[in-house]
């Protein structure tokens, strides 16, 4: 069991989580502590799970609470709605140009990820593209936040990056060329089909989604860290998740030690009582010792080429990194 | 070809017209939301749509005209508990009483109810007629 008071933004995050043994805060909860739970949901992209919690009962709130609570939620998914007419646009685009792309979480996050869509609120989402056309992806992209400026504050505008980064191998091993180096029998074009407006759009599959997500969890996680221990946490219990190719992903791409911590870090989080192949797996696992803390120190440097991979894992997701090389990392907020 | 008519051997007057079918327009993202559905139609700001709207939506997953429109709508949403159903979608009759529509005059009602959607939906893109 998970030791010491739960923070209620925790709590929150964990309402559908199979097999979480957290308790709701009581409520309905006095307004000063309402405002805060509300304000911290915001930003820290929890508002579905929230409304989620209340429409399902197990967080008492009072009328107004919840009028207040209907706005920010159909806000927060219009906001999502925005992000994902703009990669609509963006993925339609580089489609016709015959440029390939993986749309990594947002929308695929939430269609290949979640059982229950609703609760995944996002206002951003990144992309992939071949390291060649990272500039060529974000002059297409556009100006960040653009014309929907006006329809949202403009401190909460839709943001789309747009990376260059590991693809799968194959049609992509200009970039890096994982299944040599893994070793191992991957698909070597991997993807994944999500589906907005009639629109089909090439996603990373699960377990990439995973193997990414456990790296950003991990790292600086900022106000995203719950949600994101969400993802993994949602994205391991996930019936179709393949466990076996998460494993090959995290041992090939060397980033084990993240994703064993990821794991860990999850089912401890939401204080987790089902056992999965990963979560087994992650509880066996023999971390390597941490000189320094944090990401650098949990990735093994074995050799150059490796590294590059890591390194590139982690500008991937907006990491440190300057490694010199034809990947550059182009975020936009 | 357009047809209409009379069927005069029935012996009343009976509109053979084909009718419309109506379709979500193209390119109008959804998104379920505990209140109902959020759409964002390409043009123009995203619309909530709760109750008959939101029902509405949902069963136009596929082409449907005014008819099929109103026999799905009659029936309790999701049609039945546990059922299958859009999720978020508010359980609940069509009109937001609580329970089905239809029973003593609620065809009409619910016919009246189905064009007042599509007009709406219809106004914002987010629907379109088909033949």
């Amino acid at each position: 069991m998970r030791p010491g008071p739960v923070p209620p933004t925790v709590a929150i995050a964990s309402h559908g989580l199979a097999g979480s043994r957290l308790d709701m805060p009581e409520g309905p909860l006095p307004d000063d502590q309402w405002a805060e739970l509300l304000h911290a949901c915001r930003s820290q992209e929890l508002l579905g799970y929230l409304a989620g919690a209340v429409a399902a009962g197990t967080l008492a709130v009072t009328d107004a609470q919840a009028d207040e609570l209907d706005v920010l939620e159909a806000e927060s998914a219009g906001l999502s709605l925005l992000v994902e007419q703009r990669l609509v646009t963006l993925a339609t685009s580089l489609a016709a140009a015959g440029i390939d792309y993986r749309v990594v979480d947002g929308p695929a996050r939430c269609q290949l990820g979640y059982a229950d869509a609703c609760l995944r609120h996002f206002e951003t989402v990144d992309i992939v593209v071949e390291p060649g056309y990272v500039k060529l992806a974000t002059a297409m992209k556009g100006a960040p936040g653009g014309h929907f400026r006006n329809t949202h504050r403009a401190r909460r505008r839709p943001r789309i990056g747009v990376r260059a980064t590991v693809l799968p191998p194959g049609p992509h091993e200009a970039i890096v060329d994982l299944t040599d180096l893994a070793g191992t029998q991957d698909q070597p074009d991997a993807r994944a089909t999500i589906t907005l407006g009639g629109h089909h759009l090439a996603a990373l599959p699960p377990e990439e989604q995973l193997v990414c997500t456990a790296i950003e969890a991990v790292g600086d996680r900022g106000d995203r860290r719950i949600v994101l221990l969400r993802d993994v946490a949602e994205l391991t219990l996930s019936p179709q998740l393949d466990a076996a190719r998460v494993r090959r992903l995290a041992e090939g791409w060397n980033v084990a030690d993240v994703v064993v911590t990821a794991l860990r870090e999850a089912w401890w989080t939401f204080d987790l009582a089902d056992k999965t192949v990963l979560s087994v797996w992650s509880e066996r696992y023999a971390l390597r010792p941490v000189a320094r803390g944090g990401l650098s120190a949990r990735t093994a440097r074995t050799d150059d080429r490796r590294w590059s991979v890591v390194d590139t894992m982690q500008r991937l997701l907006g990491r440190r990194g300057h490694s010199p090389g034809p990947l550059s990392t182009v975020r936009f907020r | 070809m357009t047809m209409y008519g009379t069927n005069e051997r029935a012996g009343q007057a009976q509109d053979i017209r084909p009718q419309p079918r109506w379709a979500r327009s193209p390119n109008v993202l959804d998104r379920p939301t505990r209140q109902g559905v959020m759409v964002l139609p390409p043009e123009g700001a995203a619309v909530l749509l709760t109750g008959p709207a939101a029902r509405v939506w949902e069963a136009l997953a596929q082409p449907l005209d005014r008819d099929q429109l109103a026999d799905r709508l009659a029936r309790p949403a999701g049609g039945k508990a546990g059922g299958p159903g859009l999720p978020g979608v508010p359980a609940g009759g069509f009109g937001g009483s609580g329970g089905p529509a239809g029973g003593s005059g609620g065809d009409a009602d619910v016919a009246d109810q189905v064009a007042a959607v599509l007009g709406d939906l219809r106004a914002i893109g987010a629907v379109r007629e088909i033949r």
